[in-house]
């Protein structure tokens, strides 16, 4: 086994394809920091290689092996456990059920409900919700319309929409 | 030795909390560093976890609309204009005072200020 003839033979396959290995790996893969480590993998391979004097295309025999790694990297990749962006699940509950279409009669009965809760916050609080929520203006559109910072409106409508939970969880659950 | 809050009822401050969240997330205003930060108040405790759902939840069967005009949307701002500042809220949790004027959407009488 000519181990000193193989380096030297990878090393030219290395100068001679490494950049478009590289490249090969990145369009594959979704994360661009494991191409430096599997074009590692796939010339450790080339390096094991038994009679690559018999090699008629070390170009397609490099490739074909970065085939292999890829797939093997991908296998070992979905048996790892999920990353959940918990942020991203925990934002996206925010919009639920408004992009239902309203059933109308339930619909006014929420209104109707809102309009009861309303009456027990200072009414700034209650109209921030109500442009906000009902209205569908911005944060910023909120203050601007109250006259009051951003800053400012966000601890109104947050103010408002924790009164919303308190009264229901006092009324257990049976109205809103 | 009892681990954990009683069942189904987060602390005053954490919905609190929770709702500060929401509206931060409704905001845009939720960046990288703050992503973190939410991401870490969740895992914090499970009665966090509680807090936003129960506020998620509630927040969507809130009506996002008024197709007939049930609420006076000018006179409610006119009011909200006029109204003193309402910075010093009263404390998470506590009974929230009764407000002075009760029919603030009901088309009606002007309130007495």
């Amino acid at each position: 086994m000519g181990v000193p003839d193989n380096r030297s033979f990878v090393a030219g396959v290395a100068a001679r394809y490494g950049s478009r290995l590289r490249r090969f790996l990145s369009v594959r893969l979704r994360n661009t920091a494991d191409v430096q480590d599997l074009a590692q993998e796939v010339f450790l391979r080339l390096l094991r290689v038994d009679g690559y004097e018999s090699i008629r295309s070390p170009e397609a025999y490099l490739f074909t092996i970065a085939s292999h790694v890829i797939q093997q990297h991908a296998v070992r990749r979905s048996s790892e456990p999920t990353a959940v962006d918990i942020a991203a699940v925990f934002s996206e509950l925010r919009t639920s059920s408004s992009d239902d279409p309203p059933d109308q009669v339930a619909h006014a009965q929420r209104l109707t409900e809102l309009e009861r809760i309303l009456d027990h916050l200072p009414t700034r609080v209650a109209t921030a919700l109500v442009l906000h929520r009902v209205a569908g203006y911005s944060v910023q559109e909120v203050g601007d319309e109250l006259g009051v910072s951003r800053e400012t409106a966000k601890k109104y409508l947050a103010r408002a929409v924790e009164h919303c939970r308190n009264l229901r969880a006092a009324e257990g659950d049976t109205t809103l | 030795m009892k681990i954990g809050p009683a069942s189904g009822k987060p602390h005053p401050a954490i919905i609190a909390e929770a709702s500060a969240w929401f509206i931060e997330f409704r905001a845009g205003d939720v960046d990288g560093e703050a992503r973190l930060r939410f991401i870490d108040w969740l895992r914090r405790s499970p009665e966090h976890i509680q807090a936003y759902l129960e506020i998620s939840g509630v927040w969507a069967e809130l009506p996002a609309s008024d197709p007939d005009g049930k609420i006076d949307m000018s006179s409610l701002i006119a009011r909200a204009r006029c109204e003193a500042d309402v910075t010093e809220l009263s404390p998470a949790g506590s009974r929230a005072p009764r407000n002075p004027f009760p029919a603030v959407l009901h088309r009606g009488p002007k309130s007495p200020r």
